[in-house]
């Protein structure tokens, strides 16, 4: 169990940057999800605090003590983490038994002791009885199993996982998922995991957070990063988002903000100052009314798919040409079909400078 | 993108008449005269019944000879040692060279491969040279033996030191390429876990690459069974015999009447080099489920404080292997006369001048071996670029048979090879009526048999990489199947086929173990004029001519290596 303090990280691959000043701090006994899409540094992140790479410049700690910083660099050996890789990196020469046991080995854990946890780390993971299996002889699923074994049975003080579930199929990645959340509630040690599916982030994390192009853009539970994105990037990537331009015009009495849709007043949450800003959409921000309802924005419905149980409505305003919005409904409208929009709830965030220069 | 990559094999496409016919048919009758017949004729007359009638009478008698027993003992010693050697040097150089953060890898490397590119009878003239009471190195040092004491070279540990030495690279490139297939999470994983560098190297690192150590082994035994100038230059000066140079002794003693004892003899050196490529074939088909991932490299470990002295020990042991050698090559070429100490005063060129302008007969060897290499290397890209199309692109069956066959030419020893193509061609050819053994004609005969593979195998792998689109396309305009081969096929493998053409070209010029068995009076080769050099006792003009021939194949060397990164990534052999 520990803390990880990463403080002004930077790190560069030849002359491309892949973190631009990162600054995190991961509590002890936390389960942290580090998302984002592929290449935006989530993975370099986690090899760094393992001492798989090493910093351009910046600070690394582990409970408190400096792991990289000027001057300094501790050895991964040294480090006393686990991890997990995507590709399992089970040792193809081994057993699945000498795969758990090596670690103990080479920490210098006396053989009966090690057999004991060599043999309580399979049973925590429900290998029990493939102890003399190859990998190459075990299933994708008891692979990743076993991956697991041999990082718990260490009692790592933290353990990083990287995209763990990347290879699995869904019911298998399902499973895992609840496995790992029965570890970590289990053994009460610190959980780093690095993923590029804001579902699986958000059912396995006490916190997410969210990076993109080696920056992090927001840090919190999964309910904060979807009520209250803080960037365009967070709404975007997180719950299917849609972002509309909107000028806010202030704060009501009540908190409120007062922003304006393409002429149409509406009062919607949000953080951002008065002038130019984006409102954030998630399907069930949208109710759909028919057309020309009093007090609200005309629409087009565009497509109509149908998820189980309810209808995806891509909807297009004619106000706001290139822009779409999803909507839920229990019945099917047909495409074509001109209908009006009114609004519950969504999120204002103040516009990136890109769009305010447009809009000036 | 996956999709892209794996396209549908095309259906083969029936031959058409007569053009592609007959041009298949000339490829039959090149492998079938070259390479069947010489094969299959030796086991015919090695199988042959004895004077006495008795079945299986000739290997019999060859085999309860005691010089074949004490032969066959001293090769497999030699073999077993030298390969000892190699992987002790190759798996260390390859470690080193790739795990580690060693000042000047890729010079290093170079170095180590060196020996790839001297032929075995070189190399073991320069360790002559070296190692020799009248050697002008140790002599500068006050090393050297003391003057009327035999050389050291002159005797078993020698001929395992040099072939040793000569084998090495073919274990480092096989592990380096082993080394480049561990996936990098292996090594971290093990790093995480707590194991230090050392105790990843060996507990998680040499087993992984364990097959591949292996698999060069093999193939240095292989080399090792095989090899002709290393126990021709220190074998036959040390009464040490191994079954190569027994084989040479025994028909340059007595002629062609020995034929089937020789042949008998043969036997045991194919069966031995068999037995070493089925052992890497199987472990290559074992090993290739074992890891089943490739990803990137692992970075190199850094040594630490350890890196200047581990670099300096490194280069200093390389130099002496690689380059040491080489320079009392030379230096013995600059020793005016046999015995004469080396120095500013007495330095002289008058070997090279020698060499070079002063002796009929090595003229006339420089003129063989242009002509030989020359030739050969030609008809092969001819041969090969037909053949590897039929057997690759158009999937023909018999081609491809043929394609097979032409591996065992190179896979089996020289020496049995050059016994092969006496067989056949001692008897006057049919219809023509006359014999070619004795010309220079049966010598470029086991040259197209020996060396069609260099070309062969380039020229197939760059088929094959290439999208049968290019093929169909040239099918669906209405190109007629040889105006294909030429017009769109031919321009596609002509690098490979060029850098095949060059290694042959290499081989050839310099190549001792066939023209041995092979020469007469007036088709000396430049192999046969080193060894007969130095057997005649003119070292230092041997020395001269090595020299020359190593420059020259220097020369080659580095053109090859330009055509193999610019053109044909993957067929040059020491390229990995």
């Amino acid at each position: 169990m520990a803390s990880v303090d990463v403080i002004a990280a930077t790190k560069s691959f030849g002359k491309t940057p892949v973190l631009r000043g990162v600054d995190l701090a991961i509590a002890d006994g936390e389960f942290l999800a580090l998302l984002g899409p592929s290449g935006c540094g989530k993975t370099t992140l986690l090899r760094l605090i393992a001492g798989l790479e090493r910093l351009g410049s910046g600070e690394i700690r582990i409970d408190g003590e400096v792991m990289e910083g000027p001057g300094r660099f501790v050895d991964p050996e040294d480090r006393h983490l686990g991890m997990v890789f995507q590709s399992y990196a089970l040792w193809p020469h081994m057993s699945v038994r000498r795969n758990v046991e090596f670690g103990l080995a080479m920490r210098g854990v006396a053989r009966p002791e090690r057999r004991q946890r060599v043999a309580s780390a399979l049973a925590a993971v429900g290998l029990t009885g493939l102890e003399d299996r190859r990998p190459q002889a075990l299933s994708g699923g008891q692979r990743q199993r076993a991956a697991l074994a041999r990082c718990i049975a260490l009692s790592p003080r933290i353990i990083l996982l990287d995209e763990p579930l990347a290879n699995l199929d869904a019911h298998l990645r399902h499973a895992m998922q609840q496995e790992f959340r029965r570890l970590h509630r289990e053994t009460g040690t610190t959980f780093v995991f690095v993923t590029h599916d804001q579902s699986e982030a958000m059912a396995l994390a006490d916190r997410v957070a969210v990076m993109d192009k080696g920056q992090l853009q927001q840090v919190g539970t999964p309910e904060a990063l979807y009520a209250e994105p803080a960037t365009a990037m967070v709404a975007a990537f997180v719950g299917k988002g849609a972002l509309l331009p909107v000028a806010v015009e202030g704060r009501s009495q009540g908190g409120s903000l007062s922003i304006t849709l393409a002429g149409h007043r509406i009062e919607s949450r949000g953080d951002a100052a008065p002038g130019p800003g984006l409102l954030c959409l998630r399907p069930d921000d949208v109710v759909i009314v028919p057309a020309n309802f009093p007090g609200s924005l005309p629409a087009r419905v565009a497509e109509v798919s149908y998820r189980g149980g309810h209808y995806a409505v891509d909807l297009v305003l004619p106000a706001l040409p290139g822009h779409r919005i999803e909507a839920s409904m229990r019945h099917a409208p047909q495409p074509g079909e001109a209908v009006s929009l009114q609004f519950e709830g969504g999120w204002v965030l103040a516009a990136p400078d890109a769009v305010r220069a447009e809009a000036a | 993108m996956a999709a892209v990559s794996t396209p549908r094999p095309p259906r083969p496409e029936r031959l058409r008449i007569p053009g592609e016919q007959l041009l298949l048919a000339g490829l039959f009758l090149y492998v079938l005269v070259l390479v069947v017949l010489p094969l299959g004729r030796l086991f015919i007359e090695g199988l042959k019944q004895g004077e006495a009638g008795e079945w299986l009478g000739v290997v019999r008698e060859a085999w309860a000879g005691r010089s074949f027993g004490r032969a066959f003992w001293n090769t497999l010693v030699a073999a077993g040692a030298s390969t000892l050697l190699s992987v002790v040097l190759g798996t260390g150089a390859a470690l080193l060279l790739r795990l580690t953060d060693l000042p000047g890898r890729a010079a290093l490397m170079f170095l180590m491969l060196l020996p790839m590119l001297i032929p075995p009878q070189i190399s073991a003239l320069a360790w002559i040279g070296l190692g020799g009471p009248s050697s002008p190195i140790l002599g500068l040092l006050g090393l050297a033996p003391p003057p009327g004491t035999t050389n050291p070279l002159y005797s078993m540990g020698g001929i395992i030191w040099v072939m040793g030495l000569e084998h090495a690279p073919l274990v480092l490139l096989a592990v380096a390429a082993g080394l480049a297939s561990v996936p990098r999470d292996l090594i971290e994983a093990g790093r995480i876990v707590g194991a230090r560098p050392a105790r990843v190297v060996v507990h998680i690192i040499l087993p992984a690459i364990a097959p591949s150590v292996l698999a060069g082994a093999a193939l240095a035994f292989v080399s090792a069974i095989g090899n002709f100038g290393v126990p021709a230059l220190l074998g036959i000066p040390g009464r040490v015999t191994l079954l190569t140079t027994l084989i040479y002794q025994r028909l340059n003693g007595f002629g062609p009447s020995v034929l089937g004892e020789v042949a008998a003899i043969a036997f045991v050196l194919v069966g031995l080099a068999i037995a070493g490529l089925a052992i890497r074939t199987i472990i290559q088909r074992r090993s290739g489920a074992a890891i089943d991932r490739t990803g990137p490299i692992a970075d190199p470990f850094a040594l630490g404080r350890l890196r200047l002295p581990v670099g300096v020990l490194t280069w200093v042991g390389v130099l002496l292997i690689s380059v040491l050698p080489l320079l009392a090559l030379i230096a013995t070429a600059l020793v005016p006369a046999l015995g004469v100490k080396l120095s500013l005063e007495t330095l002289s060129f008058a070997n090279f001048a020698w060499v070079l302008s002063g002796s009929a007969m090595v003229q006339r060897a420089f003129v063989n071996s242009t002509i030989l290499a020359l030739i050969a290397s030609a008809i092969c890209c001819i041969v090969a670029v037909p053949l590897a199309y039929f057997a690759v692109t158009r999937r023909n069956r018999l081609a491809q048979l043929l394609d097979l066959l032409s591996d065992a030419p190179y896979a089996v020893p020289g020496t049995v090879l050059a016994i092969g193509i006496i067989i056949v061609f001692l008897p006057p050819l049919p219809v023509l009526g006359f014999s070619i053994y004795g010309s220079f004609a049966i010598i470029l005969a086991a040259y197209l048999s020996r060396f069609l593979l260099l070309a062969l195998r380039p020229v197939a792998a760059t088929l094959r990489t290439v999208d049968p689109g290019l093929e169909e396309a040239a099918r669906i305009v209405g190109t007629p199947p040889l105006r294909r081969l030429w017009h769109v096929m031919t321009p596609i493998v002509l690098p490979s086929a060029l850098a095949g053409g060059l290694l042959i070209f290499m081989s050839a010029f310099n190549e001792l173990t066939l023209s041995a068995l092979l020469w007469s009076t007036g088709t000396e080769t430049l192999g046969v004029m080193v060894f007969f050099l130095q057997y005649e006792g003119n070292s230092p003009a041997a020395a001269a001519l090595a020299t020359v021939i190593t420059a020259a194949v220097m020369i080659l060397a580095l053109i090859v290596d330009v055509i193999g990164r610019r053109f044909a990534p993957g067929v040059v052999p020491w390229q990995v």
